[in-house]
């Protein structure tokens, strides 16, 4: 290990002599040397998209590799997760990952993987849940929907994107902490979601800070399921700030086929992290309404069992478990 | 006989799928299951009454409507051999590789469809273009559209 | 007159040149079934992070509006619509081409591309925030009626079996559920495979529909695939035929594009709906409304100036809502997202010179579509005319297996394409229709979403009957559902009877064997 590290530095001082920037960011044995793959497993122009098409901009700058980006689709992205496994396990072949989705999906039904087959190795970002309403909504404050939904349960609607999805989780949520009913309505994603909240058709909407700063000044963002405000939402109340413990979201990361070595596994985190420090990236997340974030390898077992503990003890009530 | 095949067994298919959904349903939760019971209901009833017509027609003159006839020229083999071919195809890609498998495929195709005299020029002409578009089309899926292609131990 | 200083901003020789490579570039990808305008654009997203943001745009808008003009190539010559969005075209363009018309086809559609993308590439220059406006007030209920509507097309799709298309048209909508379902989150009609989770892509289910019958009829007939009529009458433009022709259609085709471009403002809608609706409008509207699907070029007249009309209006609400009207336009709004252009009303007034840079782009690479069309159809129909079929089976077979891969870089969906498609064939051969499979694949999900929706709200709000009829919209989509069902039986009774003096005897038609 102090051999190598030794090498290690000896190279770094010889690149710098060189003014070779791009050798400095490999690391020892020459990861990575070419192109990663990056999948996403949403179509083209969802957040998931859009986080990855941020990394992949400073991809070259910081880890001196282009990253390409490719589509897999389909079934909500279980159809690539449960594909994850049998790609190539030598770390140039990256997948973006998503809590509460994996979590949510196997536990709901047979959709070809299970939470523990899919190795995230590094989250990247958090992107909190937000309940808003249209800027003319008589709803000024979250007090105001909270009443009015007290004095008439079950009839305030909610859209969001999907059944069983982190949408209609964070919706029930809200119901447990708040103590009121109200109604989900779903739909077949984020944008009709809050397409049908600009149109009345909805009177709030449980969607994700993203989508809050996409919308500017035609929604009105009621509270943040976040610890701290955000810089790009800097008037919009968390939940706690008005009294109530809820925060959540949903996480991203990048995961590796499972017979990637344990080494590979930190490089691959490394080089994560690597891009998540940059300012700039940092910035431009913070601006798109991305929480950045840098959760590393040696931290994740420890956080995926805290994420499936809240969910598992929200989604029994709703039905989602019948195991 | 083949005009009673077609006049009764599509109908009776039917009726089996719509069951079949309707019992299936039985699974879901309520709001997923509206659409699935009213589609089953509309295609049990839409058929049945199919069945009556061509009963009713088969009573009148002794004989069903046919829907398809075609004059001469008519291979039977062939559209088999295609199913069979387009069959092998997908499974082969996965093992021996899209361009092995694509370019196999393409050769066995040309040869079914040919009907004219046999042309060995001609023939080999067309697979060398056909072979050529496969690699063209393969390579620009790969490199440029980034699209990941099956591999198998081949290419 | 800032806009036409915006305009010499597109006139730029480089936006000119992306202007013109990208119609160019998308129509190749349109016309090749599977290869579509999603894939490219998505390809070419990162070369934009290095441009100047609006002509980085209008590259992409140019690629999308040449892929859904492209996709009447494949539709008029092969009878396999090369983006989904040229299903009706298939309905008349083949028989056209069938019977020798082929380069007077695609030169028609050519004219209707271009001018139905004008139309609605206008109405996004001109009335963009009060269409996003309308747009909105399309709910769950309207989404419902919609549907609906081009779920009546089955009758004109299956004139004399309306029995037999019904049932095609609710296999198809069965086909629709299979998968998650997004309302519920019930796992449908899987059969326990985790290739069906995602359900049948409509994309794929539409190459196996359209295109496998088509191999099987080539291979088993010795007829040659397309019978031109040997002569001169059959080379050239016959671009005087085609303006006369559209001449006789002025209603038609402005009735198409508007319609179009209204569709086309409705998130989730798109070309493919659009077109048909244009479809059955057309037909309903023609006095021999019998002709249509057997080569009448009024038919290719509405779906092809419809489904490019929808190219300006969906970018209406994806500017000013910042909500994509169809997956290319998400696309598009993502690499606005990525440069850090806020999107929404402040578009049209404080970044003024991007949007109107783009729009005058998308003008511009519309009126690219004329000379481009006209040079690649000029050659188009003789050379698929002239290709042996030792060559075309091979070649289409192959484009199926690529297209169903590409669109969601999956396997399975080529299995599902294969599959579906040999059902296809089988229901095609035993005399059912199968373009009504295809609407009802298309349309399922709309359908079901906009019901259940719909339902819910009105149990949240207790009043479920009134929550589907309640808005104005509503109401004129139910009138026109219910006309387009009772007007024709209606006017062939009052006919019949004017003629004959009572006995109405239209009972007979639906017997007659076709």
């Amino acid at each position: 290990m102090f051999t190598r590290r030794l090498f290690a530095g000896a190279l770094a001082l010889g690149a710098t002599s060189l003014m070779l920037a791009p050798a400095f960011a490999q690391t020892s044995d020459g990861y990575p040397d070419k192109p990663i793959n990056y999948i996403v497993v949403f179509n083209a122009g969802g957040a998931s998209d859009l986080a990855a098409r941020m990394q992949q901009k400073y991809f070259e700058e910081e880890i001196g590799v282009p990253a390409v980006v490719q589509y897999m689709p389909g079934g909500g992205g279980a159809q690539g997760w449960a594909r994850l496994n049998s790609m190539e396990p030598d770390g140039y072949t990256i997948m973006g990952t998503n809590l509460p989705h994996n979590i949510l999906q196997p536990m709901a039904a047979d959709v070809g993987y299970q939470t523990e087959d899919i190795a995230t190795v590094n989250f990247f970002q958090y992107t909190p849940s937000i309940v808003v309403v249209p800027n003319d909504s008589q709803f000024k404050t979250l007090d105001d929907l909270i009443a009015y939904a007290k004095e008439n349960p079950g009839s305030l609607t909610f859209s969001g994107s999907g059944s069983n999805s982190g949408d209609q989780v964070m919706k029930e949520r809200f119901d447990q902490v708040t103590g009121v009913t109200t109604t989900y309505i779903p739909f077949s994603g984020t944008s009709p979601a809050t397409a049908a909240l600009l149109g009345n058709q909805v009177q709030a909407s449980v969607t994700y800070t993203t989508e809050g700063v996409n919308q500017g000044d035609q929604l009105r963002v009621l509270a943040v399921a976040a610890e701290e405000r955000l810089p790009a939402l800097p008037d919009a109340p968390t939940f706690k700030d008005l009294g109530y413990d809820l925060v959540g979201g949903a996480y991203r990361g990048v995961a590796v086929p499972n017979g990637t070595p344990e080494e590979r596994r930190e490089e691959v985190s490394e080089m994560v992290s690597k891009i998540s420090e940059n300012a700039k990236f940092k910035q431009e997340m913070e601006q798109a309404g991305f929480v950045p974030i840098d959760i590393t390898y040696s931290e994740i077992p420890d956080f995926i069992a805290e994420q499936t503990k809240i969910y598992t003890s929200v989604a029994k009530p709703l039905g989602l478990i019948d195991k | 006989m083949t005009s009673l095949l077609s006049n009764f067994v599509p109908p009776l298919c039917f009726i089996a799928l719509s069951v079949f959904v309707w019992t299936d349903a039985d699974r879901y939760t309520a709001l997923g299951s509206v659409f699935p019971r009213t589609m089953a209901a509309a295609m049990a009833i839409c058929s049945v009454l199919i069945l009556i017509r061509s009963a009713a027609a088969l009573r009148a003159n002794g004989r069903t409507s046919s829907p398809t006839e075609r004059s001469g020229g008519e291979s039977l083999w062939r559209p088999l051999a295609l199913l069979v071919i387009f069959g092998l195809w997908l499974f082969a890609m996965n093992t021996i590789g899209f361009i092995v498998s694509s370019a196999l495929a393409f050769v066995a195709l040309t040869l079914i469809a040919e009907r004219e005299t046999f042309a060995p020029k001609r023939l080999v002409l067309i697979v060398v273009v056909g072979l050529g578009g496969i690699v063209g089309v393969a390579a620009l899926m790969s490199d440029v559209l980034m699209v990941p292609l099956p591999r198998g131990i081949l290419f | 007159m800032e806009i036409l200083g915006y305009f010499s901003n597109a006139l730029e020789p480089t936006n000119l040149l992306l202007a013109l490579l990208g119609v160019a570039v998308g129509t190749l990808i349109g016309a090749l079934p599977g290869l579509s305008a999603t894939m490219s654009l998505a390809v070419l997203v990162p070369f934009t992070f290095t441009m100047d943001p609006a002509s980085g745009l209008v590259m992409l808008g140019a690629i999308y509006t040449g892929a859904l003009y492209g996709g009447a190539y494949a539709a008029i010559l092969v009878n396999t619509p090369g983006t989904p969005s040229a299903i009706a075209t298939t309905f008349d363009g083949f028989p056209m081409a069938k019977r020798g018309d082929g380069a007077l086809a695609v030169t028609l559609a050519t004219l209707v591309s271009v001018f139905g993308g004008l139309t609605g590439a206008l109405m996004l220059l001109l009335l963009a925030p009060p269409l996003a406006r309308v747009a909105l007030q399309f709910g769950p209920a309207e989404y419902f009626w919609l549907a609906i509507l081009g779920l009546t097309l089955i009758a004109a799709l299956s004139v004399g079996n309306q029995l037999k298309g019904l049932v095609a048209a609710l296999f198809g909508l069965m086909l629709s559920m299979v998968g998650v379902a997004t309302v519920g989150g019930d796992l449908r009609l899987t059969f326990g495979t985790n290739a069906l989770i995602g359900g049948i892509n409509v994309v794929a289910g539409l190459i196996g529909i359209y295109c496998i019958p088509v191999l099987f009829d080539l291979v088993r007939t010795a007829d040659p695939h397309l019978d031109p009529p040997q002569g001169s009458h059959v080379s050239g433009f016959r671009l005087r035929e085609a303006f006369s022709i559209l001449g006789r259609n002025k209603v038609n085709l402005v009735r198409s594009s508007v319609v179009g471009t209204l569709i086309g403002i409705l998130p989730g809608a798109g070309g493919s709906i659009a077109s048909l609706i244009t479809y059955s409008a057309a037909q309903r509207a023609s006095k021999d409304g019998d002709s249509f699907g057997k080569g009448n070029p009024a038919g290719i007249i509405a779906t092809e100036s419809a489904n490019n009309a929808t190219v300006g209006g969906g970018f209406v609400p994806t500017l000013v809502l910042g909500i994509p009207g169809t997956p290319p336009d998400a696309i598009i709004l993502g690499a606005l997202l990525v440069q850090g252009i806020k999107i929404g009303p402040t578009l049209f007034t404080e970044q003024a010179e991007i949007t109107y840079t783009f729009i005058a782009g998308l003008i511009l690479a519309t009126l690219f579509m004329l000379p481009v069309g006209l040079l690649i159809g000029r050659y188009a129909y003789r050379s698929i005319a002239s290709i042996p079929k030792a060559a075309l089976v091979p070649s289409i077979a192959f484009l199926t297996v690529v297209g169903s891969y590409s669109i969601q870089n999956n396997w399975y969906d080529v299995v599902i394409m294969l599959v579906l498609g040999v059902i296809a064939w089988l229901i095609k051969e035993v005399g059912y229709p199968t373009s009504p499979i295809a609407l009802g694949l298309v349309l399922g999900s709309i359908a079901e979403q906009g019901f259940v929706q719909t339902f819910l709200i009105g149990r949240a709000q207790g009043d479920i009957v009134g929550r589907f009829f309640q808005n104005p919209i509503s109401m004129f989509l139910v009138a026109i559902i219910v006309m387009g069902l009772l007007g024709p039986p209606l006017r062939s009774l009052w006919k019949a009877r004017r003629r004959r003096g009572g006995s109405a005897g239209d009972a007979g038609r639906s017997e007659a064997p076709r």
